[in-house]
């Protein structure tokens, strides 16, 4: 057997546009319309979405100005040049913890889905494990290739989303829309924290821009794939809405496979649309968790001199023994709200760390 | 290189057996493909009623197409009836009775009878499972009927075999009849139960062989029991204020003559005024547009007089009713199914809030509501012919 080589691991600026819905996109985006709804009034919520997506889209921008300041050089040798070597380590490993804990959870909530809609009496222990090892496959690959592979799955993504849509159109009920903007002030304080905190996973930039070739435009870009982001979260929350009404949709625990279960082609055609939805959602969530992954093993290798099948190799049981822990439903939430509030909490630090030393310090020239 | 060869073999060859099959391997022949659920109440005790569950499964040997011979004396269908406390329960039960794996995925229609129904809370109780469990879609139609719930999934019928399908398709095609209302599904009720509104289902009766499916029953937010049943002609009235059928038609009497007008089209909206919670009124303003399909008139019905006088007769036809199913609801009933609360959290969202926890019960402003209904009817079209029998011409 033969390998395909790439002739470099670089990748384009196009390539981190994708990147970031790729990533972003898995898991929140099933049960943030629940949650939005269940704080705001009628179909609100999407201002909420708009406010922390705007947001965002500046944190997203400023780290990506930050990392392209240094062209081609990897996290640790910028960060160590702004804030000095052992706070750059530190950063390093911390980012890497974040990326396994995503991953765990990634595996732990990919199961369960999978056994309540799909597999009934297949062990989740199975499930998660061969989702893992499907992973671990593509990691164990070129770097590069996995850009692509994100590239070629985001259309098909995009393309389900978009039927879904269409398809709902004729479950919308109008009325679920009305009334406009009546949610109070901590109402639209916690629908921004909620979705804020959804939006965990854009961290990858501070790594991954040591690989774009040219990257003058890549702020641009990743503030373009946020925003591509941002769109669907708010297409996602206002077709739940639209279809359930508010507070059939706040007790829904994921309403976007509901949704999928309710749409039909026209005509009864084709009755089941739920299982293209998962088999193409699957997918989705293949990509933020080796996007994930990828980081992780990206970031250790920076720091530990390791070869990177090994790291593989040490870091999959873990995440697979740390998926199986939490024993019931409300640990496993409990542990994805400990995951994005350490997630933030870490990116918003590092981002002003590393901009205030930038602004203070000034880019050296090949330092 | 040969070592090689064989290392890879011993290590891939017994991956193969884990690739053989899939976990949740189930023979399509030992799934029970249930189409209708019958639920009927036991006994009444009144912490912990009794419930008996009717499933119907499908049997496709029975279905098979007439040319193919088929087996003439097999039953398309299969009723299995189980009783106990929980639904979940009582499916597992059934397990144990047949060698079907019960699979809901295609579940049609649940039939309630009146009895479990006016009981506090059980329908609520009964529905959850429905609900709740992932194997159960959203769009199951729901309907009441009085005495046993069971015996409607018994009702053979030479144009559809299967008694759920039956009703299924039955509900599916009456839209244009208004005496009835729109299927009510498991997730509309879902929303329903949730605000705690009142609600309305439809309700079937058996007619020896034949169904007929007329008349609604009414239910009372939170204790969600059935508190009465509003017959054709208040459920007609009921249409014209909710906007739920597309069509139907009115029978009036014009110079003494039977008219029916068919409703071919109609818009309905209702705007309530008054910021005032003591003094809350709705204006109900209902446009309708009809064709005259059936005369016993031997008046020429193209003249423009005449179809004024139609109008006139349809709008007062059409403003009776209304004021007939406003009285029902607000009166004896008490239970807002016109749609009311709604209107007031979509556009007086303060207002509603205010007065949210005394809509149907304590103050009851709903009953205190003043509501004004008004009907703009338009005649369109006479039909083909003009006059079909002219009075005692033809015998001259």
């Amino acid at each position: 057997m033969k390998h395909f080589e790439y002739a470099d691991e670089k990748i384009s600026e196009k390539e981190i546009l994708i990147v970031i819905p790729s990533t972003l996109i898995g898991i929140g985006i099933l049960s943030l319309p629940a949650e939005l709804a269940g704080y705001t009034t009628a179909a609100d919520g999407w201002v909420a979405i708009a406010v922390s997506g705007i947001l965002i889209i500046f944190v997203v921008w400023l780290i990506s100005k930050v990392a392209a300041s240094f062209p081609n050089q990897e996290f640790i040798t910028y960060a160590s040049a702004l804030v000095t070597k052992p706070v750059a380590t530190v950063l390093t490993i911390l980012f890497s913890l974040e990326g396994v804990f995503i991953c765990t959870y990634v595996v732990r909530v990919i199961s369960d889905i999978a056994e309540e809609y799909l597999f009934d009496r297949t062990p989740v222990e199975v499930i998660g494990l061969a989702f893992l090892l499907t992973v671990v496959y593509a990691v164990s690959g070129s770097r590069a290739g996995l850009f692509r592979l994100n590239m070629m799955f985001l259309p098909i993504i995009s393309f389900i989303m978009f039927l879904v849509t269409v398809f709902s159109f004729g479950l919308f009920e109008m009325d679920n829309f009305f009334p406009v903007l009546k949610t109070d002030m901590s109402g639209y304080v916690q629908g921004i924290r909620a979705s804020t905190l959804s939006y965990i996973g854009f961290y990858i930039l501070f790594f991954y821009i040591a690989l774009v070739r040219k990257p003058e435009k890549t702020p641009k870009m990743a503030a373009l794939g946020m925003g591509m982001t941002v769109l669907i979260y708010l297409i996602t929350f206002i077709i739940s809405i639209g279809v359930f009404g508010n507070i059939t949709a706040s007790n829904l625990i994921f309403p976007v496979i509901e949704i999928a279960k309710e749409v039909e082609v026209p005509g009864g055609f084709f009755e089941r649309f739920d299982s293209i939805f998962f088999v193409i959602w699957i997918m989705a969530i293949f990509n933020t968790m080796c996007m994930a992954f990828d980081v992780t093993v990206f970031s250790l290798k920076s720091v530990f001199p390791v070869k990177k099948i090994k790291l593989i190799f040490i870091l999959s049981p873990i995440i697979f023994f740390l998926s199986m822990f939490p024993a019931s439903y409300y640990e496993v939430e409990k542990f994805g709200s400990f995951i994005s509030h350490y997630g933030v909490t870490l990116v918003l630090t590092t981002m002003i760390l590393l901009t205030v030393a930038l602004k203070i310090k000034g880019v050296k020239k090949r330092g | 290189m040969v070592k090689r060869i064989f290392f890879h073999l011993s290590v891939l060859l017994p991956l193969l057996l884990f690739m053989t099959g899939c976990w949740d391997r189930l023979e399509i022949e030992a799934r029970g493909f249930v189409i209708g659920v019958a639920i009927d109440l036991v006994d009444k005790d009144n912490n912990d009623p009794t419930v008996e569950l009717t499933s119907q499964f499908v049997i496709p040997g029975g279905i098979g197409a007439p040319t193919q011979g088929g087996k003439e004396d097999q039953s398309p269908y299969m009723n299995f009836s189980e009783t106990g406390k929980s639904l979940f329960s009582i499916n597992r039960e059934m397990r144990k009775a047949t060698n079907l794996v019960p699979f809901y995925q295609h579940l049609k229609v649940i039939i309630l009878s009146e009895d479990v129904v006016k009981q506090p809370h059980l329908m609520t109780n009964m529905m959850d499972v429905f609900i709740r469990d992932h194997d159960m879609r959203r769009n199951v139609k729901l309907l009441i009927t009085e005495g046993k719930a069971k015996k409607l999934l018994e009702t053979g019928q030479q144009e559809s075999p299967l008694p759920a399908m039956y009703i299924n398709n039955l509900m599916d095609t009456s839209f244009v009849n208004n005496a009835t209302v729109k299927p009510v599904i498991i997730g509309d009720l879902h929303g329903e139960l949730l605000m705690e509104k009142s609600f309305i289902v439809p309700k079937i009766e058996l007619m020896d062989e034949h169904i007929k499916y007329e008349e609604v029953g009414v239910f009372k937010g939170k204790t969600n029991q059935l508190i009465g049943v509003l017959d054709g002609e208040e459920t007609k009235g009921l249409n014209f204020i909710t906007q739920q059928i597309e069509g139907g038609t009115l029978e009036l009497e014009v110079d003494g003559e039977l008219t029916t007008v068919e409703i071919i089209d109609y818009r309905s909206n209702t705007e309530i005024k008054g910021e005032d919670k003591e003094n809350l009124q709705a204006e109900v303003a209902v446009e309708i547009t009809g064709n005259i399909v059936e005369s016993f008139s031997s008046q020429t019905l193209l003249n423009e007089e005449y179809a004024v006088k139609v109008e006139e007769h349809t709008k007062e036809k059409v403003e009776d009713l209304m004021e007939l199913t406003v009285d029902r609801v607000q009166g004896e009933m008490q239970a807002d199914v016109l749609g009311m609360s709604d209107i007031l959290y979509r556009s007086h969202y303060e207002l509603w809030k205010e007065i949210e926890g005394n809509w149907e019960y304590g103050e009851n402003y709903f009953s205190q509501m003043d509501i004004n209904v008004s009907a703009d009817v338009k005649i369109e079209r006479v039909g083909a012919s003009d006059v079909i029998d002219k009075e005692g011409e033809e015998i001259n």
